[in-house]
């Protein structure tokens, strides 16, 4: 099962980091992040090596807060820039 | 249909590797990488439940006359002729703690961590296409790009060629087979004119969010947060979110001219004072509470712990190191 830290290969060859995981109505759920481009992230449905990508607005709400939710806060600790 | 059929096989991939060793020793590469998917992630979600509304962001009218109205500022005398910078950060840090009260320093840091936690979640989205192609960001570029002002710091901060480049000297290595250039910089990049853009940049921003021109308050929609995050929406109620601004802004400042400082000591060949944060803290009126580290520690397990809590059902009054916070 895919974990916090795991670097995937896609079919398009891209790596992605996986930022956190979810349960959600009994389907595994996971937040990928590129490791080339961090602007490019996936959320998608994890079932053996098939991944769906959540494209639907509202299963996003709903699904990311328990993705963000199991997120450690303190990853991002060290962010925030006070210089302007 | 072609493209239909290719989209519907986008959004369907095959995992074809997963490698679960990188992690186990080298989790500095992957943590940063985290970091921004996290706080994009983060971002979409706020924008998409309407708790994060930069259509809010400011009032254009006010904006536009604020900018206007500002005189422009005589060219740098940061250094030479006008207060000291040791005095120039001791104005802004009184001024900030006038601003925020006693109150709002205990709060300070804790709002501060909030503030940051959302600031930095806003950095990917400000940099994406999204929001470079959302008309209000086309609204902020038309007000900067006509304000006679932003020209001005536009105008400091960029340095001329002629300026930047005073010396060229050929050299030869030593092996005495190649020749190169050593381009020297001219004294106004000693100066740092970035250091002086940055300065203003500060003030400009002091003075839009310390006269509400700009309204950091009417971004965030607390009330809209769903309930798993409402730790974080309750720790920053009634905060007021431009004070927090002001404040960042001034230990930005005074971060800044410790660096300013020591570039005119670098450029002026003389031995200089590192001016520190502490250093202006300790000037300050012991009756004006300044958060001590272990109580600035306090307050950031909070945010921290708050979101657990939370989850337990646990009174959000209920500090467990017995520290209490005062609305």
């Amino acid at each position: 099962m895919l974990e916090f830290g795991d670097i995937v290969t896609l079919e398009n060859n891209l790596k992605y980091v996986v930022a956190s995981t979810c349960i959600y109505q009994e389907k595994f759920y996971a937040y990928f992040v590129n490791v080339d481009n961090s602007q490019d992230c996936i959320l998608g449905e994890v079932e053996n090596d098939d991944l769906k990508l959540v494209e639907d607005p509202e299963k996003f709400v709903e699904i990311m807060p328990l993705i963000l939710d199991n997120v450690d806060l303190t990853v991002l600790e060290e962010g925030g820039n006070d210089e302007e | 249909m072609e493209n239909t059929i290719k989209r519907k096989r986008e959004l369907n991939m095959k995992i074809l590797n997963v490698d679960k060793e990188t992690k186990k020793t080298n989790m500095e590469y992957i943590l940063p990488i985290v970091q921004s998917g996290v706080a994009l992630g983060l971002t979409c979600f706020l924008m998409k439940t309407g708790v994060l509304n930069y259509d809010d962001l400011v009032n254009w009218d006010n904006v536009k006359n604020t900018l206007h109205s500002i005189p422009l500022p005589s060219m740098p005398s940061l250094f030479d002729n006008g207060p000291s910078s040791s005095e120039l950060a001791y104005n802004l840090i009184d001024k900030a703690i006038d601003t925020i009260g006693v109150i709002g320093l205990q709060r300070f840091n804790l709002a501060k961590k909030s503030f940051s936690f959302i600031n930095d979640v806003s950095k990917p989205i400000i940099e994406s296409d999204f929001f470079r192609t959302n008309p209000v960001t086309h609204k902020i570029n038309d007000t900067l790009d006509s304000s006679p002002i932003v020209h001005k710091i536009r105008e400091v901060i960029k340095v001329p060629k002629a300026d930047a480049v005073h010396n060229t000297e050929e050299m030869v290595d030593e092996r005495g087979t190649e020749k190169f250039k050593k381009e020297e910089k001219g004294t106004n990049s000693l100066i740092s004119m970035k250091t002086i853009g940055q300065g203003l940049g500060i003030g400009i921003g002091f003075y839009l969010f310390g006269t509400n021109q700009l309204n950091l308050n009417s971004i965030y929609r607390w009330e809209n947060l769903p309930h798993k995050f409402s730790a974080i929406g309750k720790m920053a109620e009634g905060i007021d979110l431009n004070k927090v601004k002001i404040g960042t802004l001034s230990i930005s400042a005074v971060n800044l001219f410790s660096k300013a400082n020591q570039q005119k000591g670098e450029r002026d060949r003389q031995p200089f004072t590192p001016i520190g944060f502490k250093e202006i803290i300790g000037k300050i009126n012991a009756e004006k509470v300044i958060p001590t580290l272990s109580s600035l520690k306090n307050t950031t397990s909070l945010i921290l712990s708050g979101k657990r809590r939370m989850e337990k059902g646990e009174s959000d009054k209920e500090v467990s190191d017995g520290t209490e916070i005062r609305d």
